[in-house]
């Protein structure tokens, strides 16, 4: 049996509440873990009349649970490499929580379109032989500019990997 | 979501010294640290699908490499794994690498890491809406 890896948000003081398994998220105007189309309606970021607005940043982390062999390492994680016009997304990583703010982040600060397949970035470098959480949050935020097109933002795919022996 | 492919490994030593375990044993790495370390050639025997075992001459100096990658589409939930055999070894001062990449569906790639899965991933989103509606539709 192969290990079972599953993505976790986290919310909230610290970013200390971990939500539950998820497969995607929203960029949205709230701090929360849902992802749905009610969930976007609801907390949509309101494009600016001048500059630039954020999304919540959204702090994820991998929990690897049951069926580890022996280790899982070389985390990585990467975009398509475009976005919808007037609008980006910027990353980081950090082992350290911080409250998610929706001012620009000081963690999330690297343009995720240049992490692409060909140039993935490091999303956590250790090696883990032990079930639980990886040290390192990934920090994801949307910016969106004066310029963007209102409605919805088109749907983007992010990737990411690990090896497991 | 792929279906892991479970291997069995087949270590034999310089003296004919036999040692097998499934991959999926927890801790190998550790209890067979030392017939591993001896293996002459080892040999990966799909378990539980009929693809051909990949078979690593090592000694002088080669050092195996085994790992299985997984790869995570958010917003999808879709997972894909690959297996990769091979062997590396420094050769006049630099490290050679030599891999090859299993995909679910047992193609292989001979590269240093993997080419044609980029394709995969990104057509795989698409695939999984389409199956998803067709799902729906059956319902």
């Amino acid at each position: 049996m192969a290990a079972t890896v599953t993505l976790h948000v986290f919310t909230g003081t610290n970013a200390g509440t971990e939500s539950g398994a998820v497969t995607g998220i929203d960029f949205i105007s709230a701090d929360n873990a849902t992802n749905s189309l009610a969930n976007r309606t609801t907390y949509p970021i309101t494009i600016p009349t001048s500059g630039t607005a954020y999304s919540f940043e959204k702090w994820l982390k991998l929990r690897i649970g049951a069926g580890l062999a022996n280790q899982i390492s070389n985390v990585k994680f990467w975009t398509d490499g475009s976005f919808q016009a007037n609008t980006g997304v910027k990353y980081g990583t950090t082992a350290t929580g911080a409250t998610p703010v929706q001012t620009a982040s000081t963690k999330a600060t690297t343009d995720a379109a240049t992490a692409t397949s060909g140039a993935k970035a490091t999303w956590d470098g250790g090696t883990y032989n032990t079930t639980g959480l990886i040290n390192n949050y990934l920090v994801l935020q949307l910016n969106v500019t004066d310029a963007a097109t209102q409605g919805n933002w088109t749907q983007e795919t992010f990737y990411y990997s690990y090896d497991e022996m | 979501m792929s279906l892991p492919i479970n291997y069995m490994l087949r270590c034999q030593s310089h003296v004919g010294e036999v040692c097998q375990f499934s991959l999926e044993e927890e801790g190998w790495l550790k209890r067979y640290k030392k017939q591993l370390d001896n293996a002459v050639t080892m040999e990966f025997i799909p378990t539980d699908r009929n693809l051909p075992p990949i078979v690593l001459p090592l000694g002088n100096g080669r050092r195996f490499i085994y790992v299985s990658r997984v790869f995570g589409i958010n917003g999808v939930g879709a997972f894909l794994r690959l297996y990769a055999f091979g062997w590396q070894a420094t050769v006049d001062g630099k490290n050679v690498k030599h891999m090859i990449w299993v995909y679910p569906n047992g193609s292989v790639e001979v590269s240093e890491e993997p080419i044609m899965v980029e394709q995969i991933l990104k057509h795989l989103p698409q695939y999984m809406a389409q199956q998803s509606l067709q799902e729906r539709g059956q319902n």
